[in-house]
């Protein structure tokens, strides 16, 4: 069973990915999150409290306070080993070549996605993660 | 004051918006009025050694003579596409330069007072009053007024009426030397006033440009985001037993619709991006970036294609990683976009080689519909579609051919009815701004 933890302003996005996330990967559990800095207080509270990470974060870009590219900044800095085995995506509606390259600079994110998630890209994740946990054991 | 700008029809480079065409302009339009200006300097310091050493008619027509080829040289700049402001501005330079060599010629028998700091005075004049205002404008003004002084200290340092008194050489050589100085401060002050003025523009200009790219980039995703939830609440019903087939079709034609309606935002603002900015040069590695469009565009799409990409050396370039992007995300995109209808196997067949002309050859080939002949001639025009499904906006290989002129690249296409299309890109190894 996979936790995802989606991270999105955007109610209908939240709506519809959790939705799409549910017809690909129905045995899933997903949190949903409409601001960056609830996220983070979520993820640091799990980590605080021993709690398991997430297996999957979907995080957009464009978001008031605090953007994706501050998100995941902090996480790099504040929380580097215990996102190292979460598989971070970007799903955004930009179409900027180096808003694609800048996410994928941050070593631990697993992909850039474009808005709206399909059911392929999120088979596609549900494979890796689990690809991702066997070789962990 | 009569508005020469109004009367040539020129646009204020700093009043429109957009950036690098602009830019463009004012940079190359001053490294040719610096030219000349080192042209008229270099003749001038010529011109005297030689009325020095030999105050002699035939050898300074030999000089003027000499200067030719480089205001044919000045001319052939003036052909690569400038706008008719910088053609004006730079064009008072040619005058002026012709002016020089009458004036040259005709003072070729005594010291020539203040005449060849004209060559300062018209085309910073002429230069102000056609293209700057505001602040560059009243410095123009300032400038020339004070190579005017400058030019009439000189000349009434050596002030006659009447025919020229008979020089002794000692009064000749005081003369050019102080007509020397006087152009040496004129030439340096000129420079100064350019730079200025340059920076200045140049600032303006990155200011204005930078704040248009935030603008096109927060209206390029407000738009796309209701389009985007729209086109995945659509597929969300999709995976929703649907009540009758009509309804089906319906969705399917609103889908239709909203990725029409998407991909033209995305190309208008690829067309918009190319248009306004320069090159931004960097590594690309082609065959990591058209895997990685590949897998963009697989899932968009939905069907199954399969995509082999064969390669000859390396395939990295030093290129626009956003303008390479667009293109390969046009050209592999229609592959996949006009393969899968047709044929039971559809593939997209990619290969990367370099030739002997530090030149990377990528060619994708599909075997899926295929272009008529007559269609073929014009799939490279402005809003051209090839089919009627709706498919496409008619801009995309327009684009495409734009990127690669800017690239100083080429894209050619083949194809034929039923086996296909090839569309072969060629991309210099190391693109220049």
């Amino acid at each position: 069973m996979n936790n995802y933890l989606l991270v999105e302003d955007d109610q209908i996005f939240l709506f519809l990915h959790e939705h799409m996330i549910k017809i690909a990967d129905p045995s899933s559990t997903i949190m949903t999150m409409q601001s960056s800095v609830k996220a983070v207080e979520y993820l640091e509270e799990l980590i605080k409290t021993g709690q398991e990470m997430p297996d999957c974060i979907l995080v957009d870009l464009n978001m008031p306070e605090m953007n994706g590219f501050a998100f995941l900044e902090y996480c790099s800095q504040h929380m580097a080993g215990p996102m190292s085995n979460v598989h971070i995506y970007m799903v955004t509606s930009s179409l900027y070549e180096s808003d694609r390259e800048k996410a994928l600079s941050f070593s631990f994110i697993k992909g850039f996605r474009e808005k709206p998630l399909s059911k392929e890209i999120v088979t596609e994740m549900h494979g890796l993660m689990l690809k991702g946990k066997a070789q962990q054991q | 004051m009569i508005n020469l700008k109004k009367i040539f029809n020129i646009d204020d480079p700093i009043e429109r918006q957009g950036g690098e065409s602009e830019s463009i302009l004012v940079s190359k339009g001053n490294q040719v009025h610096l030219f000349l200006l080192y042209l008229g300097g270099i003749y001038m310091v010529v011109f005297a050694l030689i009325n020095y050493y030999y105050d002699d008619k035939v050898m300074a027509a030999l000089v003027n003579v000499c200067s030719l080829p480089f205001v044919l040289l000045a001319f052939y700049f003036f052909k690569r596409g400038w706008t008719i402001a910088s053609k004006l501005l730079n064009l008072s330079q040619i005058i002026v330069v012709i002016i020089l060599i009458f004036l040259v010629t005709r003072s070729s028998h005594g010291p020539n007072n203040g005449d060849s700091i004209l060559v300062f005075f018209i085309p910073v004049f002429i230069g102000t009053m056609i293209v700057f205002q505001g602040k560059e404008r009243k410095f123009g003004y300032i400038f020339s007024i004070f190579i005017l002084g400058l030019m009439s200290m000189l000349i009434l340092s050596d002030f006659h009426l009447g025919n020229d008194p008979a020089y002794s050489q000692k009064q000749i050589q005081r003369e050019l030397a102080l007509n020397l100085i006087g152009a040496a401060i004129a030439t340096m002050m000129e420079i100064v006033f350019i730079l200025l003025v340059s920076n200045r523009i140049d600032e303006e200009l990155i200011k204005t440009n930078k704040e248009l790219d935030n603008f096109v980039y927060s209206v390029s995703h407000d738009l796309r985001s209701p389009l985007l939830s729209v086109k995945g609440l659509l597929s969300l019903m999709k995976e929703r037993p649907l009540v009758d087939e009509k309804s089906v079709e319906y969705l399917k034609m609103a889908e239709k619709s909203v990725n029409h309606l998407d991909d033209t935002i995305r190309e208008i603002l690829a067309y918009s991006r190319n248009t306004r900015l320069g090159l931004s040069l960097e590594k690309v590695d082609l065959k990591t970036m058209a895997e990685q469009v590949y897998e963009d565009l697989r899932y968009v799409n939905g069907e199954n294609i399969s995509f082999a990409i064969a390669v000859e050396g390396s395939t990295e370039i030093i290129s626009d990683k956003s303008r390479i992007n667009t293109v390969l995300r046009n050209v592999i995109g229609n592959a996949i976009k006009y393969s899968k209808a047709a044929v039971d196997n559809p593939h997209i067949n990619v290969t990367i080689k370099r030739n002997n002309k530090n030149e990377v050859l990528v060619k994708v080939e599909d075997n899926g519909e295929g272009i008529s002949k007559e269609k073929l001639e014009k799939v490279f025009d402005m809003f051209y579609r090839g089919t009627s499904t709706g498919q496409g906006t008619g801009l995309g290989l327009y684009i495409c051919r734009e990127i690669l002129k800017k690239l100083n690249g080429t894209i050619t296409i083949q194809s034929a009815i039923g086996v296909g299309t090839a569309i072969e890109l060629t991309i210099p190894q190391e693109a220049t701004n």
